[in-house]
């Protein structure tokens, strides 16, 4: 709702949004296989849409011990291609690259990044590089959500694992300021099963995730949509069934 | 959701009551402006809420969690504490972690046990995320833009506080407090000493702020801009009003008017029912005098409105100056000149001839100031002045009689010394300033240099102009001054009081044009409302420096604008300013330019559109002078032409007297007759006109 004095931003929907959003009952609540369905056939774009999950926490991200924040990895992935970049050198390095990564390096690596080359999705960096990154790309990639961080698992010494993670479907989760989480959860084009699969990964690690400080009811919220596409109310219960 | 709540709080100092049984809600997102007259607890409110003071009575309570920051109307620093130390002391947790996460890492670099490393990992991992929680990769960039707006230049950081001025104490502190994450503001006058530019980047950034702010300010068009609500400070009380300052005026005027009626029938209805129980106290409806008695007891009583008394003042001028109040010439002003020795108090009005070489050369008037004898005042020939002391270049401009001008710019670009050039206390760098014909001149300076400290209110008075006690109190008294206030000394007056002292020195001068640098600094709300009404119905001109929007809007018909070392005339108000600003704007956006800074001028000296006239009235009337300046211009070239047609004729009566021709000598004296009348004609024709034109014709006289 606006407050007084503040303008509403005019809502104007396209043809294609309005015919889909029809489909929705945004009355009931719907268990999460309907909901998968459903968001197949809600798509209004041309293109493979991502499927997203967002979820309203019950937690009050202001206070230290209230913040949500890890990651999952998605059985049947993202459906995106993910470039990762590896801070590291001698053994490691050779892992890394093994293991995948498009980018491998130690200093001239930071100084590339340095000078505005950012053309990659994720970091993951080996222990001993983290006083240099952490040093002179904390500016760089600190705002874009790009610093390697031990919680995360992006700061390891298996460097290896974590790219084959992250390739093969790592995400991260993270509440924002108003306790909101929203998460890919693959693509319009993946099968009910392989959603369903990925779906229940993340409910599962977000209600693990749960910090001791939250009280009362932990998940609130829990809507579906695809990009640009009309959101699904899901059924709580329903959904909660799925992280036991 | 409250953040505060007030609940029956009373303070008082002594035996002197401040407020009573003040109560307040303030919520989430509130902008609130406090209002109400010098002395009335409004600062001591802020305090309380705040939690640096404690109330007689009454109760505070804060919203779990809720982080207050105060802003007091003078801040004081720690010794030797430099500007970036200040302001980054607004992030002390993140510059903790930054210190703890340095560690962590050089412990990292140092190796160890897989265990070790695994723990030292965790915890960097900890920090890390917090700090970015906290805002640890963006504080940087926001100590930036902070600190742009508020046009603090970052080559200040290093400095140590003590050596700012006021203004730029102001600002730190504010920049300080801004950057701080604070749920609730609570600022006490925040524009005082800020320029415009800085007064309009606060007021953006208030609107959009996400904490609740409660300011003080007598700054009208900043509470204008900022509040949503109005809390009024009256009598002890609080009253909240819903709307800026604008509307809280309107709805305290219809309450106050309100009120007056109720209280006027009342007081009818107490006298009508008083009057039946005198007449029938004895009598057989004694019983029903008695009801109505009870009655009369029992009823609740309407207090008579009581609004803070106006200053009654009116400035009005008995002299009336030529068309042509000021002007200048090739005028450049500059910081560290000397004074005046000849200090200007009156134009002079005796013949006098230029100077020659003297260092302060009185001329008679260039031809536009013809009609009498003006004062001017010009630098001397042949000084060099050094580039760094020059403040701006004056483009020529003038102000007619009936004009209104408001200088504006940001501190420290010249506006006090142009001011100062005008009245002739510091000399011009460069080029001349002349004051018209018949112009006297009051000066009212920023910081009421013209009154004597050791003075007494009344004595102050009574050295400007011959009154006796009770007139001199009764004068005073429309200033606000009543009872012993007139016995205080001049060094022991508030700002405000000052203020109203120095506008009645300068009321009793029957000056025709007024120069006011800043009149309403110092005055509370009530006091600007007055002495707008009072200079809006003065019949001479004025020439003023304000941050006053309210005031400027209220009374500018030209808006001056100093700054980048040049000085550029709008025609029109305040509004109009702000449009030609914007419009100026938007043309250097399209031409690709960067934005000037609010308050900037287009370039160097360019007077764009000084003179064209505010009103429709003014411009008929000019067009009107226009036509007689013509008109004055061909008779002049007619008067040439007829002094050398009369010339010629000389030489040709000479050459057929000596020839002997009485027939040509005849024709050629009936010539020399015609031209002759026709040239006292059209001298006689100019001499009227020019009359009109340059107001020789002075009212009062």
């Amino acid at each position: 709702m606006a407050l007084p004095g503040e303008q509403t931003m005019a809502r104007k929907r396209g043809k294609k949004y309005l015919e889909v959003a029809k489909l929705i009952d945004r009355a009931r609540a719907y268990r999460p296989d309907e909901a998968l369905k459903l968001v197949k056939e809600t798509s209004p774009t041309r293109f493979d849409a991502t499927v997203e999950a967002h979820m309203r926490l019950g937690i009050d991200p202001r206070h230290a011990d209230q913040q949500v924040r890890g990651t999952v990895v998605l059985p049947a992935g993202t459906g995106r291609q993910v470039r990762v970049v590896a801070f590291a050198q001698g053994d490691q390095a050779r892992a890394a690259e093994a293991a995948g990564a498009d980018r491998v390096g130690a200093e001239e690596l930071v100084n590339e990044i340095q000078g505005g080359w950012l053309d990659f999705d994720a970091a993951v960096a080996a222990p001993d590089m983290v006083p240099l990154i952490s040093r002179t790309l904390g500016r760089v990639l600190g705002p874009r959500g790009l610093m390697p961080n031990a919680r995360t698992g992006t700061v390891t010494p298996d460097l290896g694992r974590a790219i084959r993670e992250i390739k093969g479907g790592r995400v991260e989760f993270r509440a924002d300021r108003a306790g909101l989480l929203h998460v890919p959860i693959g693509k319009v084009s993946f099968n009910e099963q392989q959603l369903m699969d990925n779906f229940r990964a993340l409910v599962s690690a977000v209600v693990a995730a749960r910090p001791s400080g939250a009280k009362g009811q932990y998940v609130q919220t829990v809507t579906l949509a695809s990009t640009m596409g009309p959101g699904i109310p899901l059924d709580l219960p329903a959904t909660n069934t799925l992280a036991a | 959701m409250a953040l505060a709540t007030g609940a029956g709080l009373a303070k008082g100092f002594g035996a002197e009551r401040v407020f009573e049984d003040v109560s307040f809600e303030i919520q989430d997102r509130d902008r609130i402006a406090l209002v109400g007259v010098n002395g009335s607890g409004k600062s001591t409110l802020l305090r309380i809420i705040a939690g640096l003071e404690r109330p007689d009575r009454g109760t505070v309570g804060l919203a779990g969690g809720v982080r207050v920051g105060y802003l007091p109307q003078e801040v004081t620093f720690p010794a030797g504490q430099t500007l970036q130390e200040y302001v980054l002391g607004a992030f002390q947790r993140l510059l903790e972690i930054e210190n703890e996460l340095r560690a962590v890492e050089a412990a990292l670099s140092a190796g160890g046990t897989a265990g070790a490393v695994d723990a030292l990992l965790e915890r960097h991992g900890r920090l890390s995320h917090e700090y970015e929680d906290k805002g640890g990769y963006s504080y940087h960039n926001r100590v930036r833009e902070v600190l742009a707006g508020l046009e603090i230049g970052e080559e200040r950081l290093e400095q140590v506080l003590e050596s700012f001025s006021g203004g730029q104490r102001t600002r730190a502190a504010l920049a300080r407090l801004l950057l701080s994450e604070y749920d609730l503001l609570l600022m006490d006058e925040p524009t005082n000493h800020l320029d415009l530019s800085a007064t309009e980047w606060l007021e953006a950034f208030l609107v959009q702020a996400r904490p609740a702010v409660v300011v003080v300010s007598h700054d009208r068009y900043f509470l204008d801009k900022v509040a949503a609500v109005t809390w009024e400070m009256s009598e002890g009380r609080l009253e909240s009003y819903s709307g800026n300052y604008t509307k809280f005026a309107a709805q305290k005027a219809e309450r106050l008017a309100r009120q007056e009626k109720e209280y006027e029938a009342q007081q009818e209805h107490i006298t009508r029912t008083e009057d039946f129980i005198r007449r029938y106290r004895a009598g057989q409806r004694a019983r029903q005098a008695r009801g109505r008695q009870k009655l009369l007891d029992r009823l609740e009583r309407v207090s008579r409105p009581r609004d803070r008394a106006p200053m009654r003042v009116q400035i009005q001028s008995t002299l009336r100056a030529g068309d042509t109040v000021l002007a200048t010439e090739d005028l450049i002003v500059a910081a560290g000149m000397p004074a005046t020795p000849q200090r200007h108090t009156v134009a002079e009005q005796g013949d006098e001839a230029p100077s020659s070489g003297g260092a302060h050369a009185r001329s008679t008037a260039p031809s536009r100031l013809s009609s009498g004898q003006p004062v001017v005042y010009a630098a001397p020939r042949g000084r060099a002045v050094p580039p760094q002391s020059v403040l701006f270049r004056c483009p020529d401009v003038e102000i007619r009689r009936g004009d209104r001008v408001a200088i504006v710019g940001p501190n420290g670009t010249g506006k006090t010394t142009f001011l100062r050039v005008v009245t002739g206390e510091v000399e011009p760098a460069e080029g001349r300033v002349y004051l018209g014909y018949g112009v006297q001149l009051a000066y009212y300076a920023q910081a009421h240099e013209q009154l004597h400290p050791e003075r007494t209110a009344l004595g102050e008075i009574q050295a400007t102009k011959p009154l006796n006690d009770q007139e001199a109190r009764t004068y005073l008294g429309q200033f606000l001054f009543s009872g012993d206030d007139v016995f205080k000394r001049v060094s022991s007056l508030s700002g405000g009081e000052r203020s109203r002292l120095a506008l009645a020195k300068m009321a009793l001068g029957n000056a025709n044009f007024l120069v006011l640098d800043e009149p309403t600094n110092h005055l509370d709300i009530y006091a600007r409302a007055a002495l707008e009404d009072v200079l809006s119905s003065y019949n001479g001109t004025i020439l003023f420096v304000s941050h006053d929007r309210y005031l400027i809007d209220a009374l500018a018909t030209h808006v001056w604008e100093v700054s980048d070392g040049g000085l550029t005339g709008h025609a029109g108000g305040w509004a109009d300013y702000l449009v030609a600003r914007e419009r100026r704007q938007a043309a250097r956006r399209q031409a690709g330019l960067p934005p000037r800074p609010a308050g900037a001028a287009p370039a160097e000296g360019q007077l764009s559109d000084a003179r064209p006239g505010a009103s429709q009235e003014t411009r008929r009337g000019a067009k009107a002078l226009a036509a007689r300046r013509e008109a004055l211009a061909r008779l002049e070239a007619e008067i040439g032409a007829c002094g050398e047609r009369l010339r010629i004729l000389d030489a040709q009566l000479a050459a057929a007297s000596a020839a002997g021709d009485a027939a040509q000598i005849a024709d050629l004296g009936n010539q020399h007759v015609a031209a002759t009348e026709a040239l006292a004609r059209h001298e006689e024709q100019w001499l009227a006109l020019s009359e009109t034109v340059e107001g020789v014709a002075v009212a009062g006289d």
